[in-house]
């Protein structure tokens, strides 16, 4: 479904975002970055009807839901402390959406869900003793479970170590296109966004810097800022060739240095981007 | 402390007997006395069978009195941090209060309140020409009661939930559809449950072993075990009785406070929270209307008790002016006509107080430090929670037989044990393993980490718990009256025996003196700290 914010305006005491508009593609997954601070997690909350906007409209599809509250508008929202419901297990996390819009095949569909999420036979468990990936992922089934027509994510990779957090990368672009789901994720890390988004909002101090997909993001940054968030990183285009019946891609990589001697490059596989 | 060096040995040997020879011994002596003066197990029977309405009056009144405390500590737990009012912190520092507000004080500012010729009674009669309305004496006035005395155990255990209330699982659960009243059945009451039980069962066990307020309101027609088993000892001399009563009633209290205790390790603690936004009180809408009533309710009903006691000791009605007469009564001449000495009463007191204090911090700082908490401590710190005071009192009589000041010091050091450990413990908890294993790698050996690193952080949480465990001595009464009653009153025995010559306000004096020091005593420990109440 798409997503529409029309001149969004809120205000704080020491913070506001004024007149804030864009668009996500149905289907398509979009990261918005920034620093802590830049309204993001403010944003997201906005879409999922959590805080409110004190001006604009937003937009799911052609339907307007500007004035609907949180539990109308039929959204996924993976919070970034989890917040599991402590006081039920794995099944009833689950089931807790499909229950109280009183779905039919709740067993059925929470038994999917949780095969999506690799989860199966899980549940029976107690949330209090997951460890943080599976936590993780039960926050996400349940937020899928009853078909969302949005999911929204905040800094969902947040708080996992270095190895999970790159099986939980490779494990949300899977999903994304297995269930061809519009996906809105927060996250403070420009290289989560590289690898997993087809367009890229940049945002700061409430408003947004640049909005691209990632490649124009790296290649060619519009404001000091947004050149300053990528400037860590070397964008390297590689082409496709094939060379003794063997398919590789081959590109150039050139570093300005001045020491002697041999270098080694470290590239990490979630850092490709195929296009 | 250290392993085996002969401070760690001396501090072991100390708790040792403590909890041996005045806690477990006298219990062990009730018990084998119990089972030899009814060898025969139909004796036993047939004496629960003839005071059975008594365990059901127990169970009755501290369920309804749990019930009603909840329905007010509830909602006052809720505003407290839901609103911002004027005296919110009046009111939350008003949750130690059933811990260190003598019971027999509560009594007598009824009586002044609510008593048949009250304030409330005066005031319909005088408006209205309605006849007294019987608020007190009997089953309603003890429920009243217990209710001033319990609601803020509840609101201090359900404020505590509440806050620690992680509110992004509220708003996960409205993204998941659900509206506010199935966020508040389906999360927030669910989460807050384990609290809310647990403080209901303290005040349950609270209740179910209260004395002095049952023992004035409840009359000839209402009595339950704890004022039975008094009874049955200390007037009717019938051991027997007494002795299968004391026992009943302590393994009913045994197996609730097992129930606590399961539930107070299940409440919940998160780590991560986003707090609830605090909203200020809008007295003009209608919601808010009733939120201020309810808070003014509420102080009117902390505070009028207070007033009353205050109000009676220095004011003389039928002049209207203030006056020093009542203080000038029980301290100039005997005209109380008690036979009783008030200077020393207040030294009685001061000296129990004194010597319960030193006995039980101490004792609670070597517990505390016990590294691998072993189960007979666990066991100990459980039991003397749900001890009361008539049972011990009747096992230190078999026990020890007539004893002296010394022997209740220790009694009253065994009441405010429970709360000393907890307190000390909470405090020594928040210090971080790493603090103490880096001070360890710098070269401090036991007694260094001890002296250097651990005793400035709990110094505090130290002077608070004398200044808990004096404030309970203090206030209690029923070991001393059950013990060495007309021997060495204490200002609460003062109190109670001025409560029966109806003399309200040399009893307001007296009160007013007994609260007063247990007043500076807090104040003592707010100037050196901010300290919240740890159960």
């Amino acid at each position: 479904m798409d997503l529409k914010l029309e001149k969004i305006s809120i205000s704080y005491s020491d913070w506001k975002m004024e007149n804030l508009s864009f668009f996500v593609k149905s289907g398509s997954f979009t990261s918005i970055v920034g620093p802590s601070g830049s309204g993001k997690t403010t944003l997201l909350r906005l879409i999922a009807g959590i805080e409110k906007q004190e001006e604009g409209k937003i937009f799911f599809g052609k339907k307007e839901v500007t004035l609907k509250p949180a539990e109308e508008r039929n959204i996924g929202f993976v919070f970034q402390n989890d917040s599991l419901f402590s006081h039920l297990n794995v099944y009833e996390n689950i089931a807790f959406g499909l229950k109280i819009k009183k779905e039919k095949n709740i067993f059925e569909k929470v038994k999917d869900t949780l095969a999506i999420v690799q989860l199966t036979g899980f549940e029976k468990r107690k949330v209090t003793e997951l460890s943080g990936g599976e936590k993780k992922r039960v926050a996400i089934a349940r937020a899928l479970a009853f078909n969302p027509s949005i999911l929204l994510l905040d800094e969902p990779l947040n708080g996992l170590d270095a190895k999970l957090k790159e099986t939980m990368k490779v494990f949300l672009k899977k999903l994304q296109k297995k269930i061809n789901l519009t996906m809105v994720m927060v996250t403070h890390d420009i290289d989560e966004a590289f690898f997993l988004s087809d367009s890229i909002i940049v945002m700061n101090n409430g408003k947004i810097e640049q909005k691209g997909n990632p490649i124009e993001i790296f290649s060619n940054p519009k404001s000091l800022f947004v050149k300053k968030f990528v400037s860590d990183y070397t964008l390297v285009e590689a082409k496709k060739k094939t060379k003794n019946g063997k398919t590789f891609f081959e590109g150039k990589f050139v570093v300005n240095a001045k020491s002697k001697g041999k270098m080694f490059v470290n590239f990490k596989k979630s850092n490709y981007k195929f296009i | 402390m250290g392993k085996n060096n002969g401070f760690g040995i001396i501090a072991k040997i100390i708790l040792l007997l403590f909890g041996v020879v005045f806690f477990f011994y006298p219990l062990a002596v009730l018990f084998f006395r119990t089972i030899f003066l009814t060898l025969n197990f139909s004796l036993f029977l047939e004496i629960i069978s003839a005071n059975s309405h008594l365990i059901w009056n127990s169970f009755y009144q501290a369920g309804v009195s749990t019930f009603v405390s909840v329905l007010i500590g509830v909602p006052a737990a809720y505003l407290l941090v839901k609103r911002d009012f004027f005296g919110k912190k009046i009111l939350k520092a008003f949750s130690y209060i059933p811990f260190v507000f003598p019971s027999i004080l509560v009594v007598i500012s009824f009586v002044i309140i609510f008593g048949n010729n009250g304030w409330i009674n005066s005031f319909l009669k005088s408006s209205f020409g309605l006849g007294h309305i019987q608020f007190i004496y009997g089953f309603q006035g003890i429920i009243l009661a217990h209710a001033f005395y319990n609601f803020p155990i509840i609101m201090h255990f359900v404020s505590n939930a509440f806050e620690n209330l992680d509110v992004s699982m509220k708003e996960a659960a409205r993204t998941l559809g659900a509206n506010k009243l199935q966020v508040f059945f389906k999360i927030t009451l669910p989460q807050i449950m384990p609290s809310l039980l647990s403080g209901a069962l303290l005040v349950f066990i609270y209740c179910f072993m209260s004395f002095a307020i049952v023992l004035s309101f409840g009359g000839v027609q209402f009595s339950t075990l704890e004022v039975e088993i008094y009874k049955q000892i200390s007037r009717n001399l019938n051991f027997t009785v007494g002795s299968v009563l004391a026992l009943v009633q302590f393994f009913i209290l045994f197996v609730v406070a097992v129930i606590f205790h399961y539930f107070s390790s299940k409440k919940i603690i998160t780590t991560k929270k986003y707090f609830e936004k605090v909203k200020k009180l809008n007295p003009f809408s209608i919601r808010g209307f009733i939120e201020v009533s309810f808070l003014i309710l509420l102080f009117a009903f902390i505070f009028l008790p207070l007033l009353s006691l205050i109000l009676f000791a220095f004011f003389d009605f039928s002049t209207m002016q203030f006056t020093f007469s009542s203080f000038e009564k029980i301290f100039l001449s005997d005209q109380s006509g008690l036979g009783l000495s008030a200077i020393s009463s207040i030294g009685y007191s001061l000296f129990l107080a004194f010597f319960s204090a030193a006995v039980a911090t101490l004792t609670a700082l070597i517990a505390a430090f016990r590294k691998n908490q072993s189960f007979i401590i666990a066991t100990f710190v459980s039991s003397t929670i749900a001890i009361s005071i008539m049972t011990l009192g009747f096992g230190y009589y078999l026990g020890f037989g007539s004893g002296n000041l010394i022997i209740i010091g220790f009694g009253h050091a065994i009441l405010a044990f429970p709360f000393a450990y907890r307190i000390i413990k909470n405090s020594l908890n928040r210090i971080d393993v790493e603090c103490i294993e880096v001070a360890h790698t710098l070269g401090a050996n036991n007694f260094q980490v001890f002296k250097f690193v651990q005793l400035p952080r709990i110094k505090k949480a130290i002077f608070v718990s004398i200044a808990f465990s004096f404030a309970i001595s203090l206030a209690e009464l029923g070991l001393v009256l059950l013990l060495y009653d007309g021997v060495f009153a204490t200002m609460p025995v003062y109190v109670y025996r001025l409560l029966s010559t109806f003399d309200l306000h040399a009893a307001a004096a007296m009160g007013v003196i007994l609260i007063s020091i247990s007043f500076l005593c807090f104040y003592a420990v707010e100037y050196f700290s901010d300290f919240e109440v740890v159960v």
